[in-house]
Formats: C-alpha cells, structure tokens, sequence
C-alpha cells in the first residue's frame, strides 16, 4: 500500500513539474519581449528592466531563477499592474474558493440523492424525469448555463439580486456551477447503486427480514458511494476551469475572472502564475481523491 | 390397470424401461420447424444496427442529426446573405439593420418591398453588425460540427497508431510509452488547453497571415494541434487495454496454431472486437470537442471573427442578452440540441455494439 502511495506521489510530483515547465517554456516562445509597447521606450530603461528580471539571461539559468523562486512562494509580478502575483492570487482565490466549495458540497448532495431516488424508481416516472434533466443539463455548455440563470431569475424573474461586491449573494453562480456535475453524479450514482442493488449481500439482508430502508442506506449506499469519490478529483478541475465561467458571467472578483482578464489582457506573467498554481491545485486534488478512494474500500487491489 | 383381452404390442412390466410406441406420432415437417432454433446467419454489424434501430432516442437523434447536417449543406444556397457581411439593400448601406427581431424588416426593406421588391426574410433576425442571424447560426452550426468531426478525427489517428504499437510490442517499449501517456493524461486539459491556445495564437498568428491557413483562423489550428498532443491519451489507453486483452484469447491462440498469419489474426480477430470500442468512444469524443471549442470561444480563444461557431456566437450575444435574449437562445439552442443528439446516438451504439460495457 505504501509503495502504491509513494508511486502516486512521485507521480504527482512529476505532473507538476512538467505543467510548469509547459508552462514557462511555451510562454517563453511568444515572439516579443514583456516591454515591447505600442510606444518605444527608452533602451536605457528597457536595458535596466531586462537585467532587473533576469531576461538577459539563458533561458535555461531564467527557468531555474524561476524556479527557485517558486519554492519560495514568489511567482513575480503582474505585468499589467505590477502586483505581487501570488498575492493577488491569495486574496482572489478566496473568493473562487467559498463558490467552489459551496458547489462541490451541492453537487454532491443533490446528485446522490437524486441517484438513489432513481435507482430505487427505476423506469418509473421519477426515474424518467430525473435522467431527462440530467441528459439535458449535460448537453449545455457552461457559460450558456449560467448566462440563461443570469437571464432567467436575476433580470426577467428578479427573484435574486445580480452580485454586487457589499452584499455578495453566491446562490445564483453556485448553481450555474453545480448543474453539471450534480447531473453527472446523478447518473453515476444511478448505476453504481444499481450495479450494488444487484449483488447477494442485499438480497441475503431482504431474506433476513432487514427493513427496506436499512438495506438501501446501510448496506446499499455505502458501498455505492464508494466509486462516486474518484470523482472528487475530476469534480475539482471541473469547478475551477467552471470558476472562470461563472465568475466572468456574473462578474464576481475571484481567481477565474482574473484569469479569463489575464488571457484578454495579455499578461504573461499572471497567466503563468495562475495556470501553475491551478494546475498544481488541480493535480493534488486529484491525488488526495485516490488516496481516500484505496484507504476506505479495502476490496481496491495495490499493483 | 388393463383389460385382459386387449394386449398392448409389448409386455409391460411396472418400472421397465420400455416405451410404449402407439402413444407417439411421427413429427410433421411442420413440428420440426417448430424446434429449430437456428436463426438466419447475421454479422456483426448487421447485429449491431439492429439493435440500434430498436432504441427510439438514438433513432430519434440520428433523425434530428440529418437534419440539422442536411440544413447546414441545404440552407446557404437559398438565403441570399453572407455570413461576414451587413446586408445592403438594394446595393445601399442601411443603419436601421441592426438588432433585427426574427422576421422584422429595417425601415429600407420596408421601402424596397412596399415598392415591389423582393427580399428574403431574416428568419432569425439580424445581429448587432446588421448580419443575417440566420445564415450565422446555420454556418457556425458548420463550423462546430466540422471542429468537432475533424478533433475527434485526429484523435482517432493518434490514439489508434500510439495504442496499437504500444499493445503489440508490449515489454519495455510498451512501459515506457504508457508512462508517457500517465504523466499527459493527469495534466489539467482544460489548462493546458487555454494555455496552448493562448500561446499558439500568439506564435502562429502573425506567421500564417495571407495564407489559406488564416482563413481557418489560429483558434481553429491551434484546437487541432491541442486536441493532437494532450486528448489522444485516453484513445490510446483504451485501445492499448483493448489490444491487450484480445491478444490473451483463446480464439487467437487459436487462429495462430492454425497458421493465421499476423496480418490476418489482427484483420479477422483482433479489430473486429475492438472496432466497436473504437467507434463509440469516437462517437462520443464529438460532443466533448464541440463543447471545447465553445469554451474557448467563450474566452476569446475560438475562431477566428468574422466565422461565427456557436460557441462564439453565444458568447458574443451575451453582451446584449437583455435587449435581444433570442441572439442567445438560438445558437444555445441548437449547440444543446446537437451535444444531445450526438451523447444520445454515442450511447445508442454503445447500448448495441457493445453490451459489455452497457450500464
């Protein structure tokens, strides 16, 4: 178990080495230095910038700079505003964070419930209307989604105010940001329950005499639930790059505007930052979801 | 009990094993008919498709499909607008053109047909540029539909030749190839998708001006060389898997002992039974690139103006979505509908081809 571990770990690790060296080394090959502006600036200055950060060095030697500082938790500055970029990222990403982990949370509840629900009404009406939402949910693509809950209840209904920044209501973006994955964990729920509903422990509690909703949550859901976590990492990749979609939609200041402005505004040295430390984010999760999948079914072989 | 003066043929006694031939009639041929239980010979397609047939929703999306394919060929032959350019009428600019409602005329149509001019109506209305919207939607229809085609297509290619060598060969090279393969496919795409466009667009941009290639658009390419080097990893995977597996049968073995040559063990054994996890998985790759492409768009990372896809038309109409919510709904409409019809005939063939992996 641990060798499997240390495996994926090590994994991990690589993972995140070879996104920032994508990273780095692609936005490297952008033809243009970081000063070139519409107006020319003095060489003088543009020499003193350029020894500043290191730009007249090998590439090689600015990758390892580049590096090092990272260890340090120092990923530069924006070139648009001149910020420390993990700073920004601190203070923004707080707001990503409370949106998606409210959704993760949501997804997760509303999906498995639905799912049981489902399972246990299958082919009947219940069952039908719940898998024709969720093909359908599954056939929009985000940023539509949540442009028509924008449409829909902020602007034609009025039921929820638009975000503004002094009294900042999540409802709306959460659920743009949740129909996706609550629909995909509905039809996942759907069949891992009724793959379980299926097996001879089940059967074997309904003949002791068990009551039907004890063999449906103790013996049935607990073991359906089960696969279900492996998407907790998918789930979270899912969530930031829908981040950027939601918050761009109702303009709330969080880590995925910033992103989507970093890309229209063509600040390198923020994309850089950003994309590194979602992608690490996104690596880990993904990591720490697998971990807890093989510690808490004990029936997952270790290779 | 018996009657004493009527003997049967045989003396039977109690538990004997003899049967007592008066009691049975010869079979008509129509009896024999009756125990056959051979049905006509069928291959494996012919199979499948009649399964497929029997599922109402595929069928229903294939019909759907056809529709909006023949649409997309039909259409920009009757509508007389181009996609890329204002309507002029009568060979004159018109400032009234703009944010037409879905069969409204501008004051100088109304002119041109009170005076007995015939002019074609904006089925869809007219976008904030004075364009047909109609004739937009049907082209940037096209344009998602070829993006997702051609995506899936190159990761077919990739994933097929990748997966199949690294299956065959197996050992060391297979080891060092699926590690390859680990470290792709646990990058973040979606990132890495954005990132390389972004960069791409940068880079290209300027080397393809004049050339045909610009009339495709950076965004375009850079979705196809994006798609080649990171979505091939789970075609190849899976292929790979398939390959694999196949290889250990008996009926290989078999076909080999018999002196089967390579080339035939892999034509008759092999393909046929992975063909069908290769077409769906295919089939559904479609879907996942029409709603990548429509995230980039949404970022501004899509095709290149003025080509319309849907994604970049939902997303430019966002700007004016509570003026006219209908320049939104049409194109999110019909990307909703076409996603669905291809998930849906995804599963159907899944459901028929392969009952392994039904859920």
């Amino acid at each position: 178990m641990w060798r499997y571990f240390l495996k994926r770990i090590l994994l991990a690790i690589a993972t995140v080495f070879v996104v920032i060296a994508i990273t780095f080394f692609t936005m490297n090959a952008i033809p243009g230095g970081p000063f070139d502006k519409e107006k020319a600036s003095d060489p003088a200055t543009i020499k003193a910038l350029t020894e500043r950060y290191d730009l007249d060095k090998p590439l090689g030697e600015q990758f390892t700079i580049y590096l090092s500082r990272m260890m340090k938790g120092d990923l530069g500055i924006s070139m648009r505003n001149g910020r420390e970029i993990i700073k920004t990222i601190n203070r923004k990403f707080a707001v990503s964070a409370k949106i998606g982990g409210y959704s993760i949370i949501a997804s997760f509840a509303i999906g498995i419930t639905l799912g049981v629900i489902a399972a246990l009404k299958r082919n009947k009406l219940t069952d039908r209307v719940i898998i024709f939402f969720t093909t359908l949910f599954q056939s929009v693509p985000g940023f539509v989604m949540a442009t028509l809950v924008l449409l829909v209840f902020a602007l034609k209904l009025g039921w929820f105010p638009v975000y503004n920044e002094l009294r900042p209501n999540y409802f709306l973006a959460v659920l743009s940001l949740s129909l996706y994955p609550a629909a995909y964990i509905t039809r996942l729920t759907k069949s891992s329950m009724l793959d379980v509903m299926a097996d001879d422990y089940i059967r074997t509690a309904r003949s002791k005499g068990v009551s039907p909703g004890k063999v449906v949550f103790k013996h049935a859901l607990r073991n359906a639930v089960l696969p279900i976590i492996t998407y907790l990492g998918p789930m979270v990749a899912y969530t930031l790059t829908g981040s950027m979609v939601v918050e761009t939609v109702f303009t709330m200041p969080g880590l995925g505007l910033e992103f989507v402005q970093s890309i229209l505004n063509r600040d390198y040295t923020m994309i850089m930052g950003t994309t590194i430390f979602l992608a690490s984010l996104m690596v880990i999760m993904t990591l720490i979801s697998d971990l807890i999948y093989k510690m808490v079914d004990p029936r997952i072989t270790f290779e | 009990m018996r009657e004493g003066n009527k003997r049967a043929p045989f003396a039977k006694n109690m538990l004997s094993m003899q049967v007592d031939l008066s009691k049975f009639t010869l079979a008509s041929e129509e009896d024999k008919k009756s125990f056959e239980v051979m049905r006509p010979p069928s291959t494996f397609w012919r199979d499948g498709f009649k399964n497929f047939k029997k599922n109402k929703m595929a069928m229903t999306s294939v019909i759907v499909l056809v529709l909006i394919i023949l649409a997309i060929v039909i259409v920009p032959y009757f509508v007389p607008y181009k996609y890329s350019e204002t309507i002029r009428v009568d060979g004159k600019r018109d400032r009234t053109v703009a944010n037409l409602k879905p069969y409204e005329w501008s004051e100088k149509e109304q002119e041109y047909i009170d005076e007995g001019g015939d002019l074609f109506p904006h089925v869809m209305g007219t976008d904030p540029l004075g364009r047909d919207y109609f004739i937009r939607v049907i082209i940037g229809t096209r344009v998602s539909l070829i993006v997702g085609f051609f995506a899936s297509l190159i990761v077919l290619v990739i994933g097929l030749i990748y997966g199949s060598v690294s299956g065959f060969l197996g050992g060391k090279v297979d080891l060092v190839m699926m590690r390859i393969v680990d470290i792709i496919y646990s990058l973040p795409d979606t990132l890495m998708i954005i990132l390389l466009s972004f960069v791409l667009k940068e880079t290209i941009g300027k080397q393809i001006q004049g050339t045909l290639l610009a009339k495709v658009g950076t965004g375009m390419i850079s979705m196809f060389i994006v798609f080649g080097l990171l979505y091939w990893v789970s075609m190849a995977r899976l292929i790979r898997g398939q390959i694999l597996s196949i290889k250990e049968n008996e009926y290989v073995l078999a076909a080999n002992s018999m002196g089967a040559s390579n080339a035939r063990t892999i034509r008759k054994h092999i393909l046929p039974n992975c063909i069908s996890v290769i077409i769906i998985s295919t089939a559904l790759q479609i879907p996942s690139a029409i709603f990548t492409e429509s995230f980039l768009s949404f970022l501004g990372l899509g095709v290149a103006v003025p080509m319309p896809s849907l994604g970049s038309l939902a997303s430019e109409a966002r700007q004016g979505m509570q003026a006219y919510p209908y320049q939104l709904i049409f194109p999110a409409v019909i990307i909703s509908l076409v996603v669905l019809t291809l998930n849906l005939i995804g599963d159907g063939l899944r459901d028929a081809f392969d009952p392994k992996l039904r859920k």
